[in-house]
């Protein structure tokens, strides 16, 4: 029984680390590529219509490709990065990449959803882009981009299964493995109660903090 | 008059699939400094365009628009972004931050100007005790009535201490004591600063209760504009007209209705509609009608209000005798020019 936990706890740690990096990642950079999306829309504040079909193109190629081929497919470019393709650092390369188009999509519906009056009223007070962006835009979205936030969460904790078949450990990784290759229905089940459990865990606080921000 | 906002031959036109669409033609407007002018017009006249090229959040096509003398047409991203202070804003839906507390969202405008946290909290003070909310100002915007939420927005855009306050059908989304107690709250900040008011409206109880100017906008061009009490006497055009009259709330009673006909029986009396304007001889018609013809006229309901050095407005009312004497006295008003209709024909019982 022993060994049996001792194996659980590692791989939830592994888990716990690839999706906790890897979602700062994401959400970083979907921050960034969300808000760009959103501000280079005809009627926002910084239209530009050749780079917002650009992002659209290069966010939608990103999110039609399915993980478990990204995961393979930039092996070369995560051992430029992290010096190794095997193992839980290197599994929050693609994790990171995997998660960032889906991350952005989510950011920009969050930020299409505030009202375009709050537009015109910022402009109207002579707030400039950047005024616009930190103090109107984004307080604004946030209940709807901390609902982005716990989506990717729990999208990433879905990917991070995989992550096990380019030895990047984790909860999915020891379901596969004792579960499935071994026939060990003990562990299969404990892995995916975990699993879970994590999700649960993930959701409610994502609720808890949503409706902290939310004054409408 | 030194004007504070003049718009010169403003054209506006939107490209939609091919076609143009011609938003605003040809406006040319001036508003008086310390004035409120009121635009009206019908949903979908170019109201909302035409205040909105104000502040170039719409930019016109062709032009010129110039605010305290600045040209803004002509000035550029940054100079405009610092133009716009001084011109507050205030909308139909209010536009409040949301995830601000009221004292958070009119300290904003003061915040971006990077003054000391100790000016901003006494301004906003300041501001919403003139608009009567400093009691509220922990409160998020959610938790106001309507009617708050407007005052709040009143208080952010007079924050940077505009010369002129656009108002974007402001009290339209409000019932009708909230609209009235908004209203008011416009006038006492007209006359307290002296700050000019350009409002858009599709109510002309808006204009007759706070302006001094109005101008009517149909199909996005003006057609006509003056002096209130003036427009109110003398306004020429149909559409101006139908306006006046929606400020006029006649109803005939349900009792009467009950007991109205279309045709005359021979136990029935007209029922009939005066309408005064501007155009009608200024005497007391009513009593001089039932002397001449000896009828009695019996008043029902009148909304009737003295602008513009002419009584204007509306009456019911039932003409009592022989019909006859009844046709003669209609005879009488038309001569007068008053605009009689007959509604109907209300028979005793």
């Amino acid at each position: 029984m022993l060994p049996m936990i001792n194996i659980l706890i590692h791989a939830l740690g592994e888990t716990l680390l690839m999706v906790s990096v890897s979602a700062i990642g994401a959400c970083f950079f979907g921050l960034i590529l969300g808000l760009a999306l959103e501000v280079t829309k005809p009627h926002q504040i910084l239209p530009h219509p050749q780079l917002h079909h650009f992002l659209e193109i290069i966010i939608n190629t990103g999110r039609s490709i399915p993980f478990i081929i990204l995961l393979v497919a930039i092996i070369p470019i995560t051992r430029f990065l992290v010096g190794t393709s095997i193992g839980t650092v290197a599994a929050i390369v693609p994790l990171t990449l995997g998660a960032i188009p889906l991350s952005a999509r989510l950011i920009e519906s969050a930020l299409m959803e505030l009202p375009q009056g709050l537009l015109d009223a910022a402009n109207a007070m002579g707030l400039n882009s950047l005024q616009i962006i930190t103090k109107v835009l984004i307080p604004e979205a946030l209940p709807g981009i901390l609902n982005s936030i716990t989506m990717t969460l729990v999208t990433l904790v879905n990917y991070s299964a995989m992550a096990g078949t380019i030895g990047g450990g984790g909860l999915g990784d020891v379901a596969i493995r004792y579960g499935y290759q071994r026939f060990d229905f003990k562990m299969m089940f404990l892995t995916v109660l975990i699993l879970i459990l994590l999700v649960q865990l993930i959701q409610s606080c994502g609720h808890y903090f949503v409706k902290k921000c939310h004054h409408r | 008059m030194i004007s504070m906002i003049e718009l010169i031959g403003i054209h506006k036109t939107y490209d939609r699939g091919g076609t143009t669409f011609h938003a605003l033609r040809d406006i040319n407007l001036q508003v008086s400094a310390g004035k409120i002018f009121g635009i009206i017009g019908a949903s979908g006249a170019g109201k909302s365009t035409l205040i909105r090229t104000v502040n170039l959040l719409e930019a016109p096509s062709s032009g010129e628009v110039i605010v305290d003398g600045k040209k803004m047409t002509q000035l550029h991203k940054e100079k405009l972004r610092l133009a716009r202070r001084k011109i507050g804003m205030i909308f139909q839906h209010f536009n409040l931050l949301s995830s601000r507390t009221v004292f958070q969202n009119v300290a904003l405008p003061l915040r971006v100007e990077d003054l000391p946290e100790s000016k901003i909290r006494t301004r906003v003070h300041e501001l919403l005790a003139l608009v009567g909310l400093d009691d509220r100002f922990q409160a998020y915007p959610g938790e106001l009535s309507g009617g708050q939420k407007q005052r709040v927005a009143i208080a952010r855009a007079l924050a940077s201490s505009p010369k002129v306050l656009l108002c974007d059908e402001a009290t339209s989304a409000l019932d009708p004591q909230t609209t009235r107690s908004i209203l008011t709250l416009l006038q006492q900040i007209n006359t307290q600063l002296g700050i000019t008011i350009l409002l858009i409206t599709h109510e002309m109880d808006v204009v007759k209760s706070i302006c001094d100017e109005v101008a009517i906008l149909s199909n996005g061009e003006l057609v006509e504009q003056g002096a209130v009490s003036w427009f109110f006497g003398n306004a020429k055009t149909r559409l101006a007209r139908d306006f006046i009259a929606s400020t006029f709330h006649l109803k005939i009673p349900e009792e009467y209705q009950a007991r109205m006909h279309l045709l005359p029986t021979p136990d029935s009396h007209p029922l009939v509609k005066l309408g005064f304007t501007g155009a009608t001889v200024d005497k007391p018609l009513i009593s001089e009608a039932s002397r001449l013809f000896d009828i009695d006229i019996s008043i029902l309901s009148a909304d009737i209000e003295y602008a513009g050095g002419s009584k204007f407005g509306y009456l019911l009312a039932e003409l009592l005798g022989k019909s006859d004497q009844c046709e003669a006295a209609r005879r009488f008003f038309i001569q007068h020019h008053v605009q009689l209709e007959i509604l109907g024909y209300v028979t005793n019982d």
